[in-house]
């Protein structure tokens, strides 16, 4: 299933991180930011045992 | 003695200590062929004339009085725009740092070359911000494949392999998050060397996504890249990536062979949606290196998803700052892109982080009976400068660009060390080459090496200048 996103869902995500998006480029950034989410659902709807850690060990 | 286009590095090496040759005759031939030919070509954003003369000259002057120059005395070499040159702005393919003031210090693997005796000859154009795979650079024009004037270079190190495939420069530097280096040196029929993340440090470089990131070579021989290679290797503190082991030196098993070497060719994703040319080169490489056995390694596509996620969460970050003030000065073609990878939410790119952990330990799995795993660099030959957005293989509509590192991104998301070796003559190619890989677990650089020295004393894979088209 392909993720839907709206030129308002991208400008409220944009407003959030204090991303200006100059009228009219919403569109564009919503489609791209669909597709990356779309393939994103290959990994996070697949199941991972719990002891899986999500980096490297950080060495202060 | 003049040197040609066409010498190898370890050859004007070999003509300069015995000389027949100097420093100074190499590198101006090698500056006169960027004059004459790189504003057709568009690889080189900068050329150090002068600076390039003055180290050649103290080259001269070490080998005049008996000394040792090093291995790579007086062969003239490039490197992509975003490693730090000392007194020249560093561009990244941008605009934005275009306004930043010269490099202090040279980059650590520029260094590393300088001090080896090589001698720097320019700067060299990429994708902006190592975002692409095409070198199709809205700021500084794109970089012409030399093999047909009409076709890209690949990317993001662009300028990299063409210089090189051109017969500019025997010698070149490029970084690789996706696929940057094996692309360009695919599709540029070069050979090119992606180590192992964190084999050779990244310290002065402008980074794209940290924890992707990697440098390395690109020569006309697997020589050339192997010497390259062993004056870049090895431990520096001042990346923190860069791993804490001694350098493991790969000219001195060069010609070791391969009888001990268990090569095996990637089947699955690694077969499909690929023009038949890319799959014959795999099969071609396959046959010389007497590999009849095939591996599957499972959830390639979630693996090219998590490498799309964390390349553009991280990619943005570095650049939020710009993105917020000054988005309208940079590339069209990525500035969406990067502005999409802001607004990713943190838990799905540390999922993202999750499933690479998860997709090393099976890479680790296929590598217990395995040496060599084979594959191919891209789906395809170089396409058209501009081409469509989108495009047809093997009866399904892809994303012309994208798809190009379909079989590179599983491999820089693990860090495993690949060796693109380049091929032509191949069927449906035309006068194009392709690459194939070469892929072997983490700091084992000599054995892809070892089986690429074979390819090239075997003839099956070649780096000749290309015979300029179009």
């Amino acid at each position: 299933m392909e993720s839907t996103l709206t030129e308002a869902d991208v400008e409220r995500l944009a407003a959030l991180l204090g991303l200006p998006l100059e009228p009219g480029s919403a569109a564009a950034v919503a489609a791209q930011l669909a597709g990356l989410m779309t393939s994103a659902r290959l990994f996070t709807e697949f199941p991972l045992p719990d002891d899986v850690e999500p980096a490297p060990v950080f060495r202060p | 003695m003049s040197v040609g286009a066409d010498a190898s590095a370890i050859a004007i090496v070999d003509a300069i200590n015995t000389r027949r040759t100097s420093a100074r005759e190499v590198v101006t031939s090698a500056l006169e062929r960027i004059d004459r030919r790189d504003r057709v070509l568009n690889c080189f954003t900068r050329v150090l004339g002068e600076v390039a003369i003055a180290d050649a000259d103290r080259v001269d002057r070490i080998v005049a009085t008996g000394g040792d120059a090093g291995p790579l005395a007086g062969v003239p070499f490039a490197v992509k725009n975003l490693f730090d040159v000392a007194g020249v702005t560093t561009l990244a393919g941008s605009r934005i740092h275009a306004e930043h003031p010269p490099a202090q210090r040279d980059a650590a693997a520029v260094a590393a070359l300088r001090r080896a005796g090589a001698v720097l000859v320019g700067c060299l154009n990429m994708d902006e911000y190592a975002f692409g795979f095409t070198t199709e650079n809205t700021h500084y024009g794109p970089t012409r494949n030399p093999h047909d004037l009409s076709r890209i270079a690949g990317g993001s190190s662009g300028g990299s392999a063409a210089a090189v495939a051109a017969g500019l420069v025997p010698l070149s530097l490029g970084s690789d998050t996706n696929g940057s280096i094996r692309v360009p040196a695919a599709l540029c029929g070069v050979f090119g060397l992606k180590p192992t993340y964190g084999r050779v440090s990244r310290a002065g470089v402008v980074l794209f996504a940290g924890s992707l990131d990697h440098v390395g070579p690109f020569a006309r021989s697997v020589r050339d890249l192997a010497v390259a290679f062993d004056a870049l290797q090895g431990p520096d503190a001042a990346d923190p990536v860069c791993a804490d082991r001694p350098a493991e030196p790969t000219i001195p098993g060069l010609d070791l062979g391969i009888t001990d070497l268990r090569v095996a060719v990637a089947g699955g994703h690694f077969a499909q949606l690929a023009e038949p040319a890319a799959l014959a080169a795999v099969e071609r490489v396959a046959r010389a290196l007497g590999a009849s056995r095939r591996v599957t390694i499972a959830d390639v596509q979630r693996a090219r998803a998590a490498a799309s996620v964390i390349t553009s969460t991280e990619g943005a970050f570095y650049h939020l700052d710009d993105l917020k003030r000054r988005a309208k000065d940079f590339d069209p073609l990525t500035r969406d892109r990067f502005r999409a990878g802001a607004l990713i939410p943190a838990a799905v790119y540390l999922q993202a982080l999750r499933f690479r952990a998860w997709f090393a330990e099976r890479a680790r799995e296929v590598f217990r009976d395995v040496d060599v795993v084979i594959a191919p660099t891209t789906p395809y030959p170089a396409p058209p400068i501009g081409a469509p957005r989108t495009t047809i293989v093997d009866g399904v509509e892809v994303v012309t660009r994208g798809h190009l590192g379909v079989f590179t991104q599983p491999w820089s998301l693990i860090g495993l060390p690949v060796v693109s070796v380049p091929i032509a003559g191949l069927a449906g190619a035309g006068p194009l080459p392709l690459g194939v890989q070469l892929i072997a677990p983490a700091f084992r650089e000599a054995h892809l090496l070892r089986a690429a020295a074979r390819l090239e004393a075997e003839g099956v894979v070649a780096a000749p200048v290309a015979a300029t088209r179009g």
